[in-house]
């Protein structure tokens, strides 16, 4: 817990993820940049998909993101409910629209490979679906419960309960295709029998994302730096109105 | 190589646009958010205040 709040000194965040920010944004640039090459170009097409299963370099890394960026958010959620770390909550605050942004892009992709492979857009009765889709909507309602609150104390703690009790269901899109029966594929990476992936495939996947990953945690940091720059100057402006 | 112009390469390349554009727009829109933070808090402060950050 010591070490933990080291992090969670404002001053001393600000000064340790201002030489971050640049160095992971540019270095998930390159990674992304390299997966869609090798994605769009290079690896052959899959044996009984064809070329239409290049759309996973773009939708896996947005499941995985999705679902980790739950998680995490969850976790800053708890940290500042226990704690009461202010830069917790600005972390989880600054998650959920690119947690959002991820979950839909994997919902929106997913769609776009569903219809030639399953020939369908979307299917009600599937567990997998379906339950990305409720992750899509725990996010717009975080950040909308967040939003009508009026103070900061208020939209944290609504906010933290309401990322606690979703995060149930993130072992349910885990482990949804193996509960129930589903159109969606099984797991083919993160199995306890190791992926079941040639490394042609699997190589370029992990890069995408780890790419997407970098580059969400160097838009998430600077997120959090508004947020701390904008919290100053409200804190200083109420200060001079008590002053008066 | 995906062939340009056929039913599957459409899919792919909606796919991979809607996700390359959504994240540049995301960057974009997070870049113009840090500007308008960085402004207020000078405004408010005083530009040494922020450029001791």
């Amino acid at each position: 817990m010591k070490s933990l709040s080291v992090f969670a000194n404002p001053h001393r965040f600000m000064m340790m993820s201002k030489p971050v920010i640049p160095v992971i944004g540019i270095a998930g640039f390159l990674c992304v940049a390299f997966s869609t090459w090798q994605g769009l170009y290079i690896v052959r097409p899959e044996l009984y998909q064809g070329d239409a299963a290049r759309i996973m370099f773009v939708h896996v890394p947005m499941a995985w993101l999705a679902m980790a960026a739950y998680t995490f958010l969850a976790l800053a959620s708890f940290i500042w409910f226990v704690w009461r770390h202010e830069l917790a909550d600005l972390a989880a605050k600054s998650i959920a629209p690119l947690g959002a942004l991820s979950t839909g892009l994997c919902l929106a992709t997913g769609s776009v490979w569903g219809k030639p492979t399953w020939g369908t857009w979307f299917q009600w009765d599937d567990a997998r679906l379906v339950s990305v889709l409720v992750m899509f909507f725990l996010y717009l309602g975080y950040m909308a419960v967040r939003q009508a609150m009026d103070t900061h104390q208020r939209a944290a703690r609504a906010g933290a309960i309401i990322a606690m009790v979703g995060v149930i269901n993130v072992p349910i899109i885990k482990f949804s295709v193996d509960i129930w029966s589903s159109l969606h594929q099984d797991a083919s990476v993160l199995r306890i029998d190791g992926p079941a992936m040639p490394g042609e495939y699997l190589m370029p996947l992990l890069l995408g994302a780890l790419g997407y990953t970098l580059i969400f945690g160097s838009l998430t940091l600077m997120l959090m730096r508004s947020e701390i720059y904008m919290r100053r100057a409200e804190a200083k402006v109420l200060q001079g109105l008590v002053e008066k | 190589m995906i062939p340009v112009f056929d039913d599957t390469a459409t899919f792919i390349w909606v796919a991979y646009s809607l996700t390359i554009f959504s994240w540049v727009a995301a960057t974009l829109g997070v870049l113009q958010r840090t500007r308008t933070a960085k402004r207020q808090f000078e405004r408010t402060l005083g530009k040494k205040e922020y450029q001791d950050q």
